[in-house]
């Protein structure tokens, strides 16, 4: 008894120094000199201790600036996911109308399209509407997502259908029943697939790549590449204040929100 | 809960606002200019003078009333920008210039629209004339033209690879801290380099093509690449890989990858080390003994050749007024004054005459800065960047980079190694 509960918490220790140690590298090194970065690589506090690459990066790149882009990017492409995401989730689930299983099949079917093949065709769209190196361009094909509605359209037949049933009997408006009764069971499964939608848009490179142009549009994770050269050398701790960046703010936002994430994750089920 | 509802409302309502304030602000700086809108497309990283970038191109915005210049950085190198080309060029547009890599020379001529700069020159502005045969050693000229001589772009970002010289390390082995000339004294120096300190003598430079290699085999005398077929099996181009391969079998030279063995060089486990000028800076800087540079070895009674690194501007604007707007740009950014300031931000050579000896440009800087002299003068030795032609091309230099790799891993015969891989290349290039 006592061995295997052992047992489990080193396995578990184990598996936390894994995860946490690359983050720990990249902040310790983001606080290093360059030098002191390539001798003592093993050694995580940094000797002598330095801001000069968050002043670098302060300096050399309109950092707010593209920090409000990603942030700005990444909140509206959660946003419309989401409420697109509900709607036909709701629609595929509740309504009836003819060749609604061909519908879902084929909405369902666009997650095995790689985002390869619909690269260029949205470039040219996007490029025919003048979009290109606007914050816009990188939006807009990005408002709707099959895999929101898949996992929405899940959650809601977890639902007993009578519950929807009675509501309706009692002439409560569709509208109500969506926001009364569906929204608060599935709740959980709404916040989940937002934070997975946001860190994925957050993460973004390579059709952000494609759209911005100037500095001042740029994301976080293109900017990063502005301090990754092979002929010139790449600046790591530079490269890595820059990653700390990235990471830190979802982060921030995490623990912001925590409290309430949580509490739907707990308050699941149908009361 | 409700009240954090609204809280995140709230702040996406804030977002969408200040969103749209965004594309207000863009619409009005659009409206109120008429300047001809260029593109300037380059591969400037933040290591690499991507601020010099930034700051030449708002000059030239400050000083020209008819044309207004947007610079995109694009990562991933040549390669990198020659991919975001093809998506563009596929939308119907196109940028107005371009940096070319030299192994992209022939690439780029084969699938990209662009206009000779003398013809634009001669269309839109008759008093630059003779800007490029005033301005340009004829070798530096030659380098940007294809298979047809035709003039694809003009050289801008120019390398060339050197010696660089731990200098307390060979004071430690007891040698002269004048250096190696020759490739054969660069086994001496790196024999007493071992034998006094143990330490490898020297590390040449490993990255993912084969630059540093065609010196050393142009040096002898061979070529890499002649009549588009390749042709670095002969005599001189085995001696080559015979004696480099001796250097690491002997434990007289590193055999690592190209970051690795900077920093090697750097920490001061490697006496000497050939790459690139444009490490200058980075070695310069990290470096904390007494570091200098040499002209790059030759053969013993051979003539120096060494393969350009870099990049070309080129001019791929379609319709007149960019074209014209385009060559305003360029004339902007071959000044004596930018061409100083694009030197000291990248750690390249200077393309043009006239810059490093003239007070406007870099001569004091040079006064400073000696380590760049030898790059600077070893300019006349130029050659092109040996790149394969045709759709096998990238293939091919994958096949010298394997080779490199078995020849230096041990014990296979050079002479077998080398006559194969040639024959291997010239079977894909037919």
């Amino acid at each position: 008894m006592k061995i295997s509960h052992y047992f489990w918490h080193i396995l578990i220790i184990v598996f936390i120094i894994i995860a946490i140690y690359p983050i720990l590298f990249a902040v310790s090194n983001s606080f290093k000199h360059l030098n002191d970065a390539f001798t003592s690589t093993i050694n995580l506090i940094p000797n002598p201790f330095t801001f000069e690459n968050y002043q670098r990066l302060h300096e050399t790149i309109p950092l707010l600036k593209i920090t409000l882009n990603t942030f700005v990017i990444a909140s509206i492409i959660t946003a419309f996911k989401i409420v697109t995401s509900f709607l036909a989730a709701y629609a595929l689930t509740y309504f009836n109308f003819r060749f609604k299983k061909t519908t879902y099949f084929l909405l369902i079917s666009t997650i095995f399209i790689p985002f390869t093949v619909t690269m260029i065709p949205n470039y040219l769209i996007i490029s025919h509407f003048n979009l290109i190196d606007s914050v816009w361009g990188v939006i807009l094909p990005q408002l709707a997502d099959a895999i929101g509605i898949f996992m929405l359209t899940q959650a809601m037949r977890n639902i007993p259908k009578p519950l929807i049933e009675a509501a309706q009997i009692d002439n409560i408006s569709t509208f109500n029943i969506m926001k009364d009764h569906v929204l608060p069971i599935v709740r959980p499964a709404l916040t989940s697939t937002a934070i997975w939608f946001f860190i994925l848009a957050w993460n973004d490179y390579v059709w952000p790549l494609l759209m911005l142009r100037s500095r001042d549009s740029y994301t976080l994770p293109l900017a990063l590449q502005l301090f990754v050269s092979s002929e010139g050398g790449t600046n790591f701790t530079v490269a890595m204040a820059l990653s700390v960046i990235t990471m830190a703010i979802p982060l921030i936002l995490y623990l912001i929100f925590q409290r309430y994430i949580i509490n739907t994750f707990s308050s699941s089920g149908i009361k | 809960m409700k009240k954090e509802y609204s809280l995140f409302l709230m702040s996406l309502i804030v977002i969408l606002l200040a969103a749209c304030g965004n594309g207000e602000s863009d619409e009005v700086s659009a409206e109120s200019e008429e300047k001809t809108k260029i593109e300037y497309w380059h591969v400037n990283a933040e290591t690499q003078g991507g601020n010099t970038v930034d700051q030449l191109v708002e000059e030239f915005n400050a000083q020209s009333d008819t044309v207004e210049v947007v610079a995109r950085y694009n990562p991933d190198m040549y390669a990198g920008l020659m991919s975001n080309m093809q998506a563009e060029v596929a939308s119907g547009n196109s940028p107005a210039v371009v940096q070319v890599g030299w192994a992209f020379l022939d690439y780029f001529s084969e699938n990209f629209e662009y206009v000779e700069p003398q013809e634009v020159i001669e269309n839109y502005h008759e008093e630059d004339v003779t800007f490029l045969e005033d301005n340009f050693l004829p070798n530096i000229l030659e380098l940007g033209q294809n298979a047809e001589g035709t003039q694809v772009g003009i050289p801008y970002s120019l390398s060339n690879p050197i010696l660089y010289i731990n200098k307390d390390m060979l004071q430690e082995a007891g040698l002269d801290s004048e250096g190696p000339e020759t490739w054969e004294e660069v086994r001496e120096y790196s024999e007493a380099i071992n034998k006094a300190t143990g330490n490898y003598g020297v590390y040449i430079q490993e990255p993912a093509d084969s630059w540093g290699q065609q010196a050393m085999v142009e040096c002898n005398g061979a070529s890499f690449i002649d009549d588009g077929k390749a042709s670095f099996a002969s005599d001189e181009g085995i001696e080559v890989f015979q004696y480099y391969q001796d250097l690491v079998n002997d434990e007289l030279a590193l055999h690592i990858g190209w970051d690795q063995g900077i920093q090697s060089f750097i920490d001061g486990n490697v006496g000497m080390l050939y790459t690139t000028i444009a490490q200058r800076n980075n070695i310069e800087s990290n470096a904390s003994f007494d570091v200098t540079t040499l002209q790059s070895p030759t053969w013993e009674g051979k003539e120096k050749r060494v393969p350009a690194g870099g990049a070309m501007l080129s001019i791929t604007a379609q319709d007149e007024e960019e074209q014209a707007a385009a060559w305003e740009f360029m004339k902007y950014l071959y000044s004596v004054e930018s061409i100083a300031e694009w030197t000291k931000g990248t750690g390249y050579v200077p393309p043009r005459e006239g810059v490093s000896d003239s007070e406007e440009g870099l001569k004091s800087f040079l006064e400073e800065n000696e380590l760049m002299i030898p790059a600077i003068e070893q300019m006349d030795s130029m050659v092109p960047w040996a790149s394969f032609p045709g759709d096998s091309g990238i293939e091919a230099e994958q096949k010298l980079l394997d080779m490199r790799d078995i020849i230096l891993g041990g014990d296979v015969d050079v002479e077998e190694t080398v006559s194969n891989t040639e024959e291997e290349i010239n079977d894909l290039l037919e």
